[in-house]
């Protein structure tokens, strides 16, 4: 059996697996960005590591999101109720502590994150 | 129906889609990056608001730069055209996922054809409009289907881009772009208005001075105003005979647009090319390019050639340097040349042009447009020497009492003499969503 019979027979596509199709599932919302510092460690973003940004999404309570906050970008894990916070997720570090948004926060979800490209070597 | 779509601001939303710090920050785009001898691409509102107005360069910008005091902070960056032409494209991408038909018209603009639109999504507003809300709105009713699919796509737009439009949703190409502009202007109806009812359509159109209709010069508007023509509706409603005996054709197209009724083809591209003044986006700089686009105004020539059954003698080609192009002062290259006989052969045409083009072309400047010329018209009735008698269209001349002496065709090859080529990587912001090293920090 040669190699054209072969994909005739397990279908027409002889695409190779491509890891945009697993984590972009709206390209034209999607942006990348890379994380700085450690404040999200427990949620396995590391320094460095590069966040899949979907902004087609509507963000829901306990969602990771980058926002901006007070002209600035930061990535925190996003919480609605009882009270709007940004919560930093590292337990070995006690320094990160949530912050309140309030009225006076220039506040906005830039996206919500969906996917963490983390190298390991 | 169709629909506008407008980016106000592009440049400057790219540049703060990924650097906060810039938001509500007076923000320049100059080609050095710097406030100096380079004319100002890009303006944001807070330094509009401060007269410092796109365009401006030399002395007159640092004499009103230097009247700014310190406590507003004027930002200056080199325009970083890999990012914008990334936004543009995801621009595009995403109405064609919204829209049944997209054209790109520029960066920042892009008109949709509605036919096929499933509206049963936006159904009529629930809410009904109170007596104070309805003077609000001068009246006008934010009921209509397609103003709820207007909103939604402003709304989507901007989540999934980031980016802000305006939209403007009408019967005709023209009406949409005017209610696109319309509804910059006035910054109550939330960036959007649709001109689908007849009863909104005359109460925008009553707000429009006709010397500010794209596509209508100062000229034509004073010409217009001798027969009591001032507004938008005014145009819309007169006898089109007269619009045509006053101005021209493309006046007269355009007024035929404005009552609702779409335009055909050829004097519809004639429209678009008037109306959409921007022109797409292109390289001024590469002759592989403009020779693309003369090959595109041959080809619209030669349809209205062929719709007025004539044939031409004589082509013009007229490159001009943009002003903003600082090592030249603006001028504009021109060639003619006589064809061997009268013919309405795109082959023989193409070519001469082409040839012409070739002559006047020059490295290494920046271009701003392009215009082609088809002179020395004459009924084609069949005394070209061919194997087969044009019967049929020397029927169509007898019916033909008017003939235009010319047919000419302009192009803007670049907006604010914006050019890809002569840019350094230094002191430009970072290609946020096209180089790996340059995507955004998050902490």
């Amino acid at each position: 059996m040669n190699m054209m019979a072969l994909r005739h027979d397990f279908g027409e596509s002889d695409e190779a697996l491509d890891l945009n199709e697993l984590c972009i599932q709206h390209p034209t919302a999607t942006y990348f960005v890379r994380a700085s510092g450690d404040s999200m460690i427990d949620a396995g973003i590391h320094c460095d590591d590069v966040l899949v940004v979907d902004r087609s999404i509507i963000a829901r309570d306990g969602d990771i999101v980058v926002a901006n906050l007070d002209h600035s970008f930061t990535v925190k894990k996003l919480e609605l109720s009882p009270q709007l916070r940004l919560l930093p997720m590292n337990n070995q570090d006690l320094d990160y502590t949530p912050t309140n948004i309030t009225d006076d926060s220039a506040f906005e979800v830039f996206g919500v994150v969906t996917y963490v490209v983390h190298a390991v070597r | 129906m169709f629909g506008v779509v407008y980016c106000p601001d592009f440049y400057i939303q790219c540049e703060r889609l990924f650097r906060p710090e810039l938001i509500e920050r007076g923000l320049l785009i100059t080609s050095s990056g710097e406030i100096g001898d380079d004319p100002i691409i890009a303006s944001s509102k807070e330094t509009r608001d401060l007269g410092l107005k796109p365009g401006m360069a030399g002395d007159q910008l640092m004499l009103r730069f230097s009247q700014i005091t310190s406590d507003h902070a004027v930002n200056v960056c080199r325009p970083n055209y890999e990012l914008y032409a990334d936004l543009s494209s995801r621009l595009i991408k995403s109405l064609e996922l919204l829209a049944p038909k997209v054209s790109a018209y520029a960066s920042n603009e892009a008109v949709l054809a509605l036919e096929g639109l499933n509206l049963s999504k936006y159904k009529l507003s629930e809410h009904k409009v109170s007596e104070s809300e309805l003077v609000q709105l001068n009246g006008l009713e934010p009921s209509s289907p397609y103003h709820q699919y207007a909103i939604h796509l402003k709304d989507t737009l901007k989540q999934w881009l980031g980016i802000s439009v305006f939209i403007g949703i009408a019967a005709t190409k023209t009406l949409a772009k005017l209610a696109c502009d319309a509804a910059q202007t006035h910054s109550k109806h939330d960036g959007v208005i649709d001109l689908s009812m007849a009863s909104e359509r005359s109460l925008i159109l009553k707000r429009i001075a006709v010397a500010d209709i794209a596509g209508i010069s100062k000229k034509v508007a004073n010409r217009l105003s001798q027969i009591n023509i001032h507004t938008a509706l005014d145009l819309s409603q007169a006898p089109k005979n007269q619009v045509r005996r006053h101005s021209s054709m493309i006046t007269e197209r355009i007024a035929i647009e404005l009552s609702g009724l779409p335009c055909k083809t050829p004097e519809q591209s004639l429209i678009e090319a008037s109306v959409f003044t921007t022109g797409k986006q292109i390289d001024a700089n590469s002759f592989k390019q403009i020779k693309r686009v003369l090959g595109a105004q041959v080809v619209s020539a030669i349809e209205q050639l062929n719709s007025l059954s004539n044939n031409c003698k004589t082509v013009t080609i007229a490159l001009t340097i943009s002003p903003l192009d600082k090592r030249v002062p603006a001028f504009e290259n021109s060639l003619t040349s006589e064809l061997t006989k009268p013919t309405d052969s795109i082959a023989a045409i193409r070519k001469l042009a082409i040839e012409l083009l070739d002559s006047v072309w020059r490295d290494g400047y920046q271009y701003q447009s392009l215009k082609l010329n088809l002179t020395d018209l004459s009924a084609n009735d069949g005394d070209q020497i061919g194997l087969f008698p044009t019967i049929t269209k020397y029927a169509a001349v007898a019916s033909n009492k008017e003939t235009p002496k010319s047919i000419s065709l302009e192009t803007r090859l670049s907006i604010n003499g914006a050019n890809l080529s002569r840019q350094k990587r230094s002191l430009l912001s970072r290609s946020f969503t096209t180089r790996w090293g340059d995507i955004a920090r998050v902490s």
